[in-house]
C-alpha cells in the first residue's frame, strides 16, 4: 500500500507542484491586500481537497481492480480445469465471449460468436431444425415452470466429433433488466459411457468368450420362462479334455479351446438363443420356442460341428445333455436338473471313448508335426512289442499295454515346445535346453490327466540314464521304470537310424555300436545286452 | 422523519436509513450506472437527519460494501465527510465498516476511507459481525 501511495505522489507530481506554488503565492507578501486573494485561497483549498480525494479514489480503485482481476483469474482457473465446457448465449444464439477452455477441446476450435445451433448439430443434422424453435420458446417464456418444461425438450446428449457429450442447460437472468441468457454445460462422457458399457458387459458376459455369464442367465430366467416362449429347451454342455490341455499346453491353449467351443455353439444356434458360459468348462444354452425334437437337432449339429472343427491341439469334444420345458407348470430348475443328469451320464458313458480319442488326437498330432520322424511311433511300437515279447511278456500283459501307450505318448511334450527350438540345427542355449527338458514333465502331466499314472511316471523317466546323469530327477539304475529303460533303447535306435533335424541317419551298425557304448551309462546294461544279442531277430527278421 | 429503504440489487446496495432507531445501514456491492443519481436521495436524507439530530443521541452506522466502483467511492466519501462534519459539530456517531478477511483489498480500501476522518470508525471483520 505504501508503494501505491508513492506511486500516486509521482502520478500527481504536477498537481502537487501547482498546489505548492499556489500556497507559496498566498504566503508571498507581494500579493498582500489583493482582492482576489480570498477567492484564490478558497480555490486552492478545494483543489487540495480534490487532489486528496482523487488520490484516495485511485488507491481504492487500483486495489479493487487488482482484487477483481485476481478473482477473475481464480474463477477462470476453476472453470478451465473442471473438465466441463461452460458457455452462455442469448437470444441471438451466438456464443458469448467468455467460455471455459474445455469448450475448445469439445468443439475443436474457438467458439466466440459461433452460432450455437451450428455447433451442436455438427454430427446431428436433425438438431438444426429442432433447436431454434425450442430456444426461441425458452427465451420467450415468462413462467419459470414453462421455461423448465421447454428446457427439458432440449437434447441431454449429443455426438460431437466422435465424442459423447452430455448437455445441461440453465436459464440465467439475475434481474429483469439483465439480458436473458442460457448457460450450457457440456461434459465429455465418452470414457464414462465406455467404462459403463464395459462394466455392464463384464457384469453379464464372460470376458473370455463374450458369451453371457451365469449372472445374466439368473437375471433373465424368469423373463424367458413365460408362456409365449414355450416350449423352452435347455442344453447343458461340459467340455472334454480341457484339463488335459491346460495341464499339457498351458492355460492359454486351454482358453483357446474354450473360445473355439463357444464359437461352435454360436455357429450352431440362432441369434435369439441365449448361450452362456455356465462355469469353467460348462456351457448353457436356452432355446425359446424350441421343442424336444428341434433341440435334439441342435445337439446333433453341435456334436457334428465339433467333429468337423480342426484339431487345435485336440478335437473339440463336449458332453451334452438337454431337456425341454413344455408346460408352464414345470420349473426351470427341474428341467435344468434333467439336462444336467443327462450330460453327466453321457460324460460317464463316453469317458473311455473320449480318452481314446484324446490319445489318438495327440498321437496324430505327433505323427503329423513337423519335428516327428514319419512312422516313428508306429516303428517303435512294433519294435518295443517285439522286444518285450522276447523278454517273456505276453502280448496281453499290462507291461506291453503300458509300453505301447508310452511309445504313443513319450514325446507328447514336444507338442508344447516351440518349433523353432525343436527344429534348431545349431547348438541350443541353456534356456532353450531347459525348455527342451521340460517336455518330459508336460508328457507326465498329460499321462496323469488321462488317468494313466504308471505311463505318466514312465514318460517322466524317459530321459533318465542308468548312470544317474539323466533328467529330470537323476534317477539311477532300477529306480528308472522298466518300460522307460526298455523304450529308451528302442527310441534311441529308431531316432539314430532315421534322418534328424541336426544330423543325418546312422546305419544300423553305427546305431548298435552307439547302444553298446552307452550300455551301463545311458542304457540298462542287461536290456542293452539282450537288444544287441537279439538284434538279428529284432532288426533283420522283419522290415526294421 | 420517514425511513429510507432502498432494496438492494446486483449493482446497488441495500440502504436502510432509520431515523427512529438512529441507524444507518448500507450493504452490498455498489456499481450503479449513475452513482450520483443513486446516492442523491441518501445525501438528502442524511443532510436532513443530521440537521435535526440532537447532541445526546448516538447514531449507529453500519457499512458493508464489498465492492464499490470509482463513482460510488466518491459518493461514499461525500457521505463520510457529512458524518465527519456532524461529529465535529458535537453529534455522536460511530461507524462499523465490515470487510472480508479473505479479501486483502477490502481492508486496504476501508483504511483508505478511514484516513483523515475524526469520528469513531471501526474496521471489523465480517466474520465477527
Amino acid at each position: 500500500m505504501q508503494g501505491n501511495k508513492e506511486n500516486l505522489e509521482q502520478i500527481f507530481q504536477k498537481e502537487i507542484a501547482l498546489l505548492q506554488s499556489g500556497k507559496a503565492d498566498i504566503s508571498n507578501p507581494h500579493y498582500d491586500g489583493n482582492d482576489l486573494l480570498p477567492k484564490y485561497q478558497e480555490l486552492l483549498n478545494e483543489y487540495e481537497r480534490l487532489l486528496k480525494l482523487s488520490r484516495k479514489i485511485f488507491v481504492i480503485s487500483d486495489s479493487q481492480g487488482r482484487s477483481l482481476k485476481k478473482r477473475e483469474y481464480e474463477i477462470k482457473n476453476l472453470l478451465d480445469n473442471i473438465n466441463q465446457g461452460f458457455l452462455t448465449f442469448s437470444q441471438d444464439l451466438l456464443v458469448d465471449s467468455e467460455y471455459s477452455a474445455e469448450c475448445i477441446q469439445i468443439f475443436g476450435k474457438k467458439i466466440v460468436n459461433a452460432n450455437i445451433i451450428e455447433l451442436l448439430s455438427i454430427n446431428e443434422p436433425h438438431l438444426k431444425q429442432q433447436l431454434p424453435a425450442i430456444f426461441a420458446t425458452v427465451f420467450q417464456a415468462n413462467e419459470q415452470d414453462a421455461k423448465s418444461q421447454y428446457l427439458a425438450q432440449l437434447p441431454n446428449m449429443i455426438l460431437l466429433n466422435e465424442k459423447s457429450i452430455a448437455l445441461a442447460y440453465k436459464f440465467i437472468q439475475a434481474t429483469e433488466n439483465d439480458e436473458k441468457r442460457l448457460l450450457l454445460i457440456l461434459t465429455d462422457i465418452t470414457d464414462h459411457l465406455h467404462s459403463k458399457a464395459q462394466i455392464e458387459f463384464l457384469s453379464y458376459n464372460d470376458s473370455l468368450t463374450g458369451l453371457f455369464n451365469r449372472a445374466y442367465v439368473d437375471k433373465i430366467v424368469s423373463e424367458i420362462m413365460c408362456p409365449t416362449k414355450l416350449p423352452i429347451s435347455i442344453i447343458l454342455g461340459d467340455m472334454n479334455g480341457l484339463k488335459l490341455i491346460n495341464d499339457m499346453f498351458g492355460h492359454e491353449k486351454g482358453d483357446e479351446l474354450i473360445i473355439n467351443t463357444a464359437k461352435v455353439l454360436q455357429k450352431c444356434c440362432r441369434d435369439t438363443d441365449i448361450i452362456a458360459r455356465w462355469g469353467g468348462d460348462e456351457f448353457l444354452i436356452l432355446l425359446s420356442n424350441t421343442n424336444h425334437e428341434q433341440c435334439e437337432k441342435v445337439v446333433d449339429r453341435i456334436t457334428k460341428t465339433c467333429q468337423e472343427t480342426s484339431r487345435n491341439p485336440i478335437e473339440i469334444s463336449i458332453a451334452l445333455g438337454n431337456a425341454t420345458l413344455e408346460h408352464p407348470t414345470s420349473s426351470f430348475s427341474e428341467v435344468f436338473s434333467i439336462a444336467e443328469s443327462q450330460m453327466y451320464k453321457k460324460k460317464l458313458l463316453e469317458s473311455k471313448a473320449i480318452r481314446r480319442q484324446i490319445i489318438s488326437n495327440v498321437e496324430d498330432r505327433l505323427q503329423t508335426s513337423r519335428f516327428a520322424n514319419v512312422g516313428h511311433i508306429h516303428r517303435i511300437k512294433k519294435l518295443a512289442t517285439h522286444f518285450a515279447k522276447l523278454l517273456g511278456f505276453s502280448s496281453t500283459s499290462t507291461e506291453i499295454r503300458n509300453l505301447l501307450l508310452l511309445a504313443s505318448l513319450h514325446d507328447v511334450g514336444n507338442l508344447a515346445i516351440p518349433q523353432e527350438i525343436l527344429c534348431k540345427s545349431g547348438s541350443l542355449t541353456a534356456k532353450e535346453w531347459e525348455i527342451i527338458k521340460s517336455h518330459s514333465e508336460i508328457g507326465y502331466r498329460m499321462g496323469l490327466s488321462i488317468g494313466e499314472s504308471t505311463v505318466a511316471e514312465a514318460i517322466l523317466a524317459m530321459h533318465e540314464r542308468w548312470d544317474g546323469n539323466g533328467y529330470p530327477s537323476g534317477l539311477k539304475g532300477e529306480q528308472i521304470p522298466f518300460i522307460s529303460r526298455l523304450l529308451a533303447i528302442i527310441d534311441t535306435y529308431d531316432v539314430m537310424t532315421h534322418d534328424r533335424v541336426f544330423q543325418g541317419a546312422f546305419s544300423k551298425e553305427q546305431a548298435l555300436e552307439e547302444i553298446r557304448l552307452q550300455s551301463g551309462r545311458q542304457f540298462d546294461p542287461a536290456l542293452a545286452k539282450v537288444f544287441l544279442l537279439q538284434r538279428d531277430t529284432l532288426l533283420y527278421s522283419g522290415d526294421q | 422523519m420517514n425511513k429510507l429503504h432502498i432494496e438492494g440489487s446486483k449493482s446497488t446496495p441495500t440502504v436502510i436509513l432509520d431515523a427512529e432507531k438512529n441507524n444507518l445501514f448500507l450493504q452490498g456491492q455498489s456499481y450503479p450506472e449513475n452513482a450520483f443519481k443513486f446516492y442523491e436521495p441518501i445525501f438528502q436524507w442524511v443532510d436532513e437527519y443530521l440537521e435535526k439530530l440532537t447532541a445526546e443521541v448516538l447514531v449507529q452506522i453500519d457499512f458493508n460494501l464489498p465492492y464499490i466502483n470509482t463513482s460510488s467511492s466518491k459518493c461514499i466519501m461525500m457521505l463520510l465527510e457529512k458524518l465527519d462534519k456532524a461529529y465535529a459539530s458535537g453529534k455522536k456517531l460511530t461507524l462499523n465498516w465490515y470487510y472480508n478477511e479473505d479479501n486483502e483489498s477490502e481492508l486496504e480500501c476501508a483504511e483508505e476511507f478511514k484516513e483523515d476522518l475524526t469520528f469513531p470508525f471501526n474496521i471489523t471483520s465480517r466474520e465477527n459481525k
